[in-house]
């Protein structure tokens, strides 16, 4: 009989109660669907959560330390970039597309207009390495963190110890991201049955439904697909979308359907930003239509608007403004944590 | 037990090729007797480095008197595994292993310097990756022992190179049809020795 390798391995789990899990992170609104983010198998921990939302508003994650997450997601534009219809990254340098607005992101499967990224764990990887917006690389914001005290004390809050990982990093960054939830808009109290639209509102309600639901669909105001809403190719960007990342030419020029919620303030509008006002945006639905192999079936017929129902629409459109969201202290600016003197 | 050694550093002693970066995922270690399986890894992955030969061994619990004749592994990172969100050790991005513009482990990365290579630095660079089809990259690799409690797993370079055309294609850095016939080469460069 041969001996044979005969190692054991231990897997030691110590429960050691040193976080909290809270419900009050992250609740369902009544009457949405379940999310796609698994709660059971992640669940939020509030000192992870605390962790990430540093970690969101440091610019220590960019290669010179000038640019933070929020530098292209300001809450107060429902977390995308002022007024930029390209994103500007690390010295000055443009992007290629528009950043979007972050928010119910709990709900999303995948993750930019292309879909991209799998998984909001490692959304983040994408902007730490992209030379043309934080151009860092996540070996190195680890160092950095690293010899930071306060980090090495939160992570410790977080983890159980102090140990920074790449893995840490990215699942603290996720875990705020997925506690963005805007549902308290005054559409969502006409849902509720806590107030009522008035009638210029309730008419563009029907004609949304009519016209814009089969992919803004409610209550996120997407159906989380890939769609072609018959925009014209920028010559100048070349981009084709969804194609980029499946290779199939059925894929061309589809673009995630992005929410409508807060949409009065994430202008400029599209994956490249090429609109500033949502009157420009029904311009393009009513009349500016181009057909192309791939266009998405309910665009094929021409939508019938008058400018009047324009105007409600649009009028809609303002009452998925969620203020409560907007100014919501949880997700703002950590003061604290950056004027505590062991940051530096 | 993955040996890596003569061919991260003895193959380049010729002057026209150079490897730089040899690093590869091994995952789902497995024993098998008579097409039986007997033994399983039961780590998620093992990340091989040519330039860290601690890296190279693992080890497999077994039950006292399991005999074997056949290892099996995967050559990558299976899609579960790649949809699952962010994970640690040998799978942390901050490993190099993972694509940043797109979701996905790299299973397979081989740099270097070559004559034939036709760009200005006689260079190539292949990251070979991609878990959702058409471009799944994951390739089962199969091998007959003679069941000792140590075996060298060795990765042939000379076999990949032998098949390979530098002068066509130096460059892979994304799925594609070319990373899927480079992983069906690697699939069958492998081969086991006994000590
Ligand atoms: C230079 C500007 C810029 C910076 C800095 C930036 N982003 Fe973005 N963000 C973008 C752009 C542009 C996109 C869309 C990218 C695409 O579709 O290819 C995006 C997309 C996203 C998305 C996907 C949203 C969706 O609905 O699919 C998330 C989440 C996100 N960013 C989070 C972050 C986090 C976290 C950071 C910091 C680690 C960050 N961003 C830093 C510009 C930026
Ligand atoms: C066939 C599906 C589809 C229909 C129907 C549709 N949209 Fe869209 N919508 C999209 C897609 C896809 C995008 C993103 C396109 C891009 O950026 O390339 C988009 C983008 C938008 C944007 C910009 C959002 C942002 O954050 O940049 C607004 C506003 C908008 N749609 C409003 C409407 C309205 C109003 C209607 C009805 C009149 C409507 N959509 C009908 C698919 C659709």
């Amino acid at each position: 009989m041969k001996t044979k390798v005969f190692v054991f391995l231990f897997l030691l789990i110590v429960l050691a109660g040193f976080h909290t899990v809270n419900d009050s992170l992250f609740e369902v609104p009544k009457g949405w669907p379940k999310p796609q983010h698994d709660f059971l198998k992640k669940p939020l921990l509030k000192e992870t959560v605390e962790l990430g939302r540093a970690l969101f508003y440091d610019q220590i994650l960019s290669r010179n330390n000038s640019v933070s997450c929020a530098s292209c997601h300001s809450q107060y534009t429902a977390f995308t970039h002022v007024d930029h219809a390209l994103s500007h990254g690390i010295d000055d340098r443009i992007g290629k597309r528009n950043s979007p607005a972050l928010m119910n992101l709990a709900w999303q499967k995948s993750f930019m207009w292309d879909g991209a990224v799998n998984h909001i764990e490692v959304q983040a990887l994408a902007p730490i390495s992209n030379p043309l917006e934080m151009d860092e690389n996540i070996s190195s914001v680890v160092k950095k963190l690293n010899a930071t005290v306060q980090y090495q004390k939160l992570f410790y809050k977080a983890f159980g110890d102090s140990a920074i990982t790449g893995e840490r990093t990215l699942k603290a960054i996720s875990q705020f991201m997925l506690t963005l939830v805007s549902s308290n808009s005054k559409y969502d109290s006409v849902m509720r049955k806590e107030t009522h639209f008035n009638a210029q509102e309730n008419r563009g309600y029907n004609l949304f439904k009519k016209h814009c639901s089969s992919c803004h669909t409610e209550p996120l105001f997407t159906n989380d697909r890939f769609e072609n809403n018959g925009l014209p190719v920028d010559t100048s960007l070349m981009d084709k979308g969804r194609y980029a990342i499946t290779q199939n030419p059925k894929d061309s020029l589809l673009f995630k359907v992005p929410t409508l919620r807060n949409i009065e303030f994430s202008y400029p509008y599209m994956h490249d930003g090429r609109f500033k006002k949502l009157s420009d945006v029904l311009k393009h639905y009513s009349n500016g239509i181009t057909h192309s192999p791939t266009l998405s079936k309910e665009l094929l017929g021409p939508i019938v608007m008058t400018s009047e129902e324009r105007v409600d629409i649009i009028a809609f459109l303002l009452t998925l403004t969620d203020k409560t969201f907007l100014f919501d202290k949880r997700f703002s600016y950590p003061k604290t944590f950056f004027s505590d003197p062991a940051k530096d | 037990m993955f040996n890596v050694s003569d061919s991260g550093a003895t193959i380049n002693t010729t002057s026209d090729l150079k490897i730089n970066v040899l690093k590869y995922y091994v995952s789902h270690i497995r024993l098998y007797s008579n097409g039986t399986l007997v033994a399983q890894d039961p780590a998620l992955a093992h990340l091989i480095d040519a330039s860290d030969t601690s890296s190279s061994t693992c080890i497999i619990p077994v039950h006292k008197n399991v005999v074997y004749d056949e290892i099996r592994f995967d050559l990558g990172i299976d899609s579960t595994t790649n949809v699952s969100g962010v994970l640690g050790g040998d799978l942390d991005p901050t490993k190099g292993m993972y694509w940043t513009w797109q979701s996905g482990y790299i299973n397979f990365k081989l740099e270097g310097n070559a004559q034939q290579c036709t760009n200005s630095k006689k260079e190539f660079i292949f990251h070979i990756g991609g878990y959702a089809h058409p471009y799944g990259c994951i390739r089962e690799v199969s091998l007959k022992t003679g069941g000792a409690s140590k075996a060298i797993v060795v990765l042939e370079l000379k076999t990949l190179f032998d098949h390979i055309q530098l002068d066509k294609e130096a460059n892979i850095m994304s799925p594609s049809q070319s990373a899927v016939s480079f992983s069906k080469l690697l699939q069958k460069s492998f081969i086991v020795k006994e000590p």
